[in-house]
């Protein structure tokens, strides 16, 4: 479960967002939609640790964000999947080693990843790609490899940043299957996007975000600008 | 823990051979400055071994007058041995000087005919002192000036030595001087150059370092890398320092044997007894500086 507790968040140039409150139950799939600059980023920023609201909670699964340390904050990372926006997928690595570098880092036994690895690259459907470089793979077969890279180690939580952004329709669809699927398998699931047609068809909850303030919650929404 | 301090050796490795170039220059650099600190203890070790040498061949001698007694002769070295200050004195007779000196100059028919045409022996009775320790010489010369041996003893010279030494010894000081500036300058430059490396890896590699963080890699993991990589300068450069340096003593010990007619010690044994001094130096001396700079480096550009 996630939690927002009246989260307050400035920067120098202004209020980001302001009185957060959000409930987010485990096993959800949530879009975040609204222009650019109204919070969306800022949000997973929050989620992810790497802000601190100015006020308020932010619980992760019982787990205070704003409160930890900085040396636990790696540890907590663990338990999230992040996708972003412009894929981050290391050059010089194939898709293997860029989905198995998740848990090299993270101290995973060697064991484990020869167990772990292959699955999540079946989940986003990159098998017989394993030896390619990033450039040898599209636009679409590149973001299913960052995915395939936020959810090798099982994480509870996705976090997607406009994910389908540089995507079209078609790709972004097949992304959004991937998800899907993750998600029946009972994970959470919080994406952000600009993509009508996308939230539209998901028939999910949609957050719709406005000036930094939750302007509407809608349990089965609509992109609605 | 065991497996991520595997992982992060690895990591550390590949930073070192993905940019071998630099990797090399920088390696260089630290070969130049461990280089220069193993010659300034080199220089060290030889100079202590010249004064050593210089301070053994002083002494001084005692001529005592022709008409001397044995007994007289004895009565002056036994209250000279029982000087604290006094390491040896020895005994030579006039017959003993002689016999040496024919035999000296047995080759040469116009000193020897010189020798014999003078009437009897016209060598000295003499005894020969050495002095524990350089300062004490004084001791013994105000020793001898007493009027109680003024009868008996001829003269005696004072080997004076002091001069050489201090010229010796002013010249080392004055190489030691150049040789740590040198090597200071030395480890500056090393800091900065490998403080770059690291900061250029460190650049390269921002992407992989993002992505580290994101999927949750403890600032440890992130960090050691790059100190191993510091580590490997240092490692391997003074390696390359050792391999340079050995064949240079090998080939300079002999001719410091001859050039300062170094007697009882030997310049070779001197160093091989200090080798694993000198490349135990090196080793963490390198390590250190590459550890220094890496820190800094990752302080100033990995803002974890």
């Amino acid at each position: 479960m996630i939690e927002f507790k009246q989260i307050n968040k400035s920067y120098s140039d202004g209020l980001v967002l302001s009185d957060i409150n959000l409930t987010v139950n485990d096993g959800e799939f949530i879009t975040f939609v609204g222009r650019s600059g109204v919070g969306k980023t800022t949000i997973f920023r929050l989620l992810i640790g790497e802000e601190k609201p100015d006020s308020g909670e932010l619980i992760v699964n019982g787990c205070n964000v704003e409160k930890l340390t900085k040396s636990r904050i790696p540890y907590y990372r663990r338990k999230l999947g992040v996708v972003f926006q412009d894929f981050k997928l290391l050059s010089r690595k194939t898709v293997y080693e860029n989905v198995a570098f998740t848990l090299v880092v993270s101290g995973a036994s060697n064991k484990k990843i020869k167990e772990l690895v292959p699955q999540a690259i079946g989940l986003v459907g990159l098998s017989g790609k394993e030896n390619r470089f990033p450039h040898e793979l599209s636009g679409g077969e590149q973001q299913r490899c960052a995915i395939a890279r936020a959810i090798v180690h099982q994480p509870k939580i996705l976090i997607a940043d406009e994910l389908t952004g540089d995507l079209d329709a078609i790709y972004s669809w097949e992304i959004m299957e991937i998800l899907l699927r993750i998600n029946k398998l009972g994970n959470t699931v919080l994406i952000a996007t600009h993509d009508r047609d996308i939230v539209n068809r998901l028939n999910k909850r949609v957050i719709t975000m406005e000036n930094g303030k939750v302007a509407k919650d809608q349990a089965v929404g609509r992109y609605m600008i | 823990m065991l497996r991520s301090l595997f992982r992060v050796i690895k990591f550390g490795f590949m930073n070192f051979w993905r940019n071998i170039w630099m990797s090399f220059a920088t390696t260089l650099i630290m070969v130049l400055t461990l280089f220069s600190i193993s010659l300034l203890i080199i220089l060290n070790l030889y100079g202590d071994l010249i004064i050593e040498n210089i301070k053994n061949k002083i002494d001084v001698t005692v001529f005592f007058q022709q008409d001397v007694s044995k007994a007289q002769i004895d009565e002056v070295q036994s209250a000279l041995s029982n000087m604290t200050d006094v390491d040896e004195v020895k005994y030579t007779s006039k017959d003993e000087a002689l016999k040496e000196f024919q035999s000296k100059h047995g080759d040469n028919p116009l000193i020897l005919s010189s020798i014999t045409e003078l009437e009897g022996n016209p060598l000295r009775d003499t005894l020969v002192i050495r002095a524990k320790n350089l300062d004490k010489y004084n001791d013994i010369k105000i020793f001898l000036d007493n009027e109680k041996y003024q009868p008996i003893v001829e003269k005696f010279t004072f080997d004076d030595n002091k001069e050489i030494i201090n010229k010796v010894s002013s010249t080392l000081s004055i190489a030691k001087k150049i040789g740590i500036g040198v090597s200071v300058i030395f480890c500056i430059i090393v800091v900065l150059v490998m403080f770059n490396t690291i900061r250029m890896t460190i650049y390269t590699q921002k992407d992989e370092i993002s992505i580290m963080r994101l999927v949750g890699a403890t600032n440890a993991f992130i960090e050691i890398p790059f100190i191993i990589e510091g580590m490997l300068y240092g490692l391997f450069a003074s390696v390359i320092s050792t391999l340079i340096l050995y064949p240079i003593i090998l080939y300079t010990t002999p001719k410091i044997n001859e050039f300062f007619q170094l007697v009882n010690v030997d310049a070779a044994s001197v160093i091989n007894k200090n080798l694993l001094i000198i490349i135990a130096v090196q080793l963490l001396l390198g390590i250190f500086l590459g550890v220094v700079s890496s820190a800094i480096a990752i302080r100033k550009y990995l803002k974890v």
